[in-house]
């Protein structure tokens, strides 16, 4: 089975100069966990996982301890709104380059295992660099146990 | 001078430019060092293998077990946290006693560890409290080398020097304590005034801050930690005693290491990684080029051209002190502490000759006695210059990583302005103290 039996054609996108408001609002209304960055010429730019989006909400030093068990909250860094460089961020700086892709011949079974590998949850589908589609691990537990119909 | 003689200087001076520079990482080049002596015959292979001190690479590995163990149970962020709840988030007392206890765990543990542990929950409650972080990294570093210098397995150098000459864990406690204590009040006094306005209160609920930081969730296996401290409690009174007992230090510390590792339950290989080999490699491959140095003789010439300027072990402890001091406060202060034992055993064997007769083992009290000026000197400076710069000791190189990722990172500018002065003051109390304990009143 190809990948072009289980994409999603129909997806939504972000371009290279959204907002952070913009990346929110965007995650909020797909509920996905990772989205695509097309250039206004349908190239792909990159991704944006949900982790990476979260992560400019954190002091960076949190990464330094090893055990937070000991923490209720984050005291006065929970007032703390974006600095000014943070609040200026736009879909560019968040996203991954050059992310994992796949083409809509190769199999579902190497799609399976490319997201495996990348450690992210959908990947883009590309062709001759435009982004055509988008495939995640739900769409291939479909495809695999056709919940929609085919087997 | 013999070929020998110019091949060991040559790979000696070569190997400590290399390591000056920092290009390559120091163990390959000391590791490639010792062997090229070896390949061209200036040891051969047996003398080589001989000439690395055992005793300081088991107290390392010893200290390294038992160190890779309490690292794990959490007690540095649990101190850190009492700390702060103790203080009620008053940030200057918050400095003042995690100063003090990253002193006394860098005086019983290795400096790196301690501030491993120290700064990230430290860098965490500062933000937290919304205090800028950099005044308590600042303590910390000083905190750390100053802590260091007070034992024999405070830092590296006082390993080497304490290897050496045998003098022991006690000598060291009596004889550096007093004056790591009095620089330690005099350095956070003055920390008191610089950082006056930065220490001036929060601006948060502090209260409802340090209510959210439960420091028991911090203890992650209690009854390693149990243990971890049992066996850390007996080695440290191995220490005090081992001179007594008749046992050398690496023997303590390897008992302890030893120890825990049957006692803590856990697995060998996980254990064993805990051990920092490149360090260890790089003790043996300096020990090797020191000791091609020492089998060629270069020393001796050193020893005499040092004592054509001088002939009063006052004026060259001042000189070993001073100049150990600024050479630490820029270079690595182990190599340089290696070379300059050697150097020095000699220049106290021609200062103090054994004019009396004395039998071999009295006159090793009588040299050591004599020439104990000589010898703490080379430690004061050597552990407290790695605080003049931010490149001067390993822990202050641990501490500026952390730092950049705070909102304040320290670089070599903005430490320089506190390090190197506060340095000065340390180097100027030592002499005071060498001055007026082993000087004035001989």
């Amino acid at each position: 089975m190809d990948i072009r039996d289980c994409m999603k054609r129909e997806f939504r996108f972000l371009a290279p100069d959204a907002s952070l408001r913009d990346i929110a609002r965007l995650f909020e209304e797909t509920g996905e966990a990772v989205l695509p960055v097309r250039e206004e010429t349908g190239e792909l730019a990159g991704v944006i996982t949900i982790d990476d989006f979260l992560l400019i909400f954190l002091p960076a030093y949190i990464d330094l301890i090893r055990n937070i068990d000991f923490l209720h909250d984050f005291g006065a860094i929970e007032q703390h709104s974006f600095s000014i460089e943070e609040s200026l961020f736009v879909a560019e700086d968040l996203m991954r380059e050059e992310p994992a892709v796949l083409a809509e011949n190769d199999s579902v079974m190497k799609a399976a295992a490319v997201l495996h590998r990348s450690g992210i949850t959908r990947i883009p589908v590309v062709r001759d660099g435009r982004l055509v589609g988008m495939i995640s691990k739900n769409d291939i537990v479909r495809a695999l146990y056709g919940t929609e119909g085919q087997h | 001078m013999t070929a020998h003689a110019v091949i060991a200087i040559v790979v000696f001076v070569v190997a400590y430019i290399l390591i000056i520079t920092e290009r390559i990482h120091r163990t390959k080049i000391a590791i490639m060092g010792g062997v090229l002596l070896v390949l061209l015959r200036v040891l051969p292979q047996a003398d080589a293998f001989a000439s690395i001190d055992f005793n300081t690479i088991g107290l390392l590995v010893g200290m390294m077990l038992l160190i890779g163990v309490v690292k794990e149970t959490g007690i540095f962020t649990w101190v850190a946290i009492r700390i702060a709840k103790k203080a009620r988030g008053d940030s200057w007392r918050i400095l003042l006693w995690i100063s003090i206890f990253t002193a006394l765990a860098s005086a019983l543990l290795d400096n790196v560890t301690t501030v491993l542990l120290i700064a990230p929950i430290t860098i965490l409650i500062a933000e937290m409290l919304d205090i800028r972080p950099y005044p308590f990294l600042v303590a910390e570093i000083l905190a750390s080398n100053i802590g260091g210098t007070a034992t024999l397995i405070g830092d590296p150098p006082n390993i080497l020097i304490g290897s050496a000459t045998d003098l022991s864990f006690l000598d060291f406690l009596i004889h550096l304590g007093p004056p790591a204590l009095l620089i330690l009040g005099v350095t956070l006094l003055v920390l008191r005034v610089v950082f006056r306005r930065e220490l001036s209160g929060a601006f948060v609920d502090t209260e409802r801050v340090l209510a959210g930081m439960d420091e028991t969730k911090a203890i992650t296996d209690p009854v390693l930690l149990r243990r971890s401290l049992v066996v850390l409690s007996f080695t440290i009174l191995g220490f005090v005693l081992h001179d007594a007992l008749g046992l050398k230090p690496a023997t303590v510390a390897l008992a302890g290491g030893g120890v825990l590792l049957i006692w803590s339950g856990t697995d060998i290989e996980k254990r064993l990684e805990e051990i920092e080999w490149p360090t260890l490699f790089f003790f043996m491959g300096l020990f090797v080029l020191v000791g091609g140095l020492e089998e060629v003789g270069v020393l001796e010439v050193l020893a005499a051209g040092v004592l054509r300027l001088s002939g009063d072990v006052g004026v060259l402890s001042l000189c070993v002190l001073w100049f150990a001091a600024l050479a630490s406060s820029f270079l690595d202060n182990i190599p340089f502490v290696a070379a300059m034992i050697p150097l020095l055993a000699r220049i106290s064997v021609s200062l103090f000759p054994n004019t009396a007769g004395l039998d071999e083992a009295a006159y090793a009290v009588y040299l050591m006695e004599k020439s104990m000026p000589l010898w703490w000197s080379l430690a004061l400076g050597a552990c407290l210059g790695g605080n003049g710069t931010i490149i001067g000791a390993s822990a202050n190189v641990v501490i500026a990583g952390f730092s950049g990722k705070t909102r304040t990172p320290l670089t070599f500018g903005n430490y320089f302005r506190y390090g190197f002065p506060l340095m000065l003051l340390s180097i100027l109390l030592s002499s005071g103290y060498i001055l007026v304990r082993y000087l004035l009143f001989r």
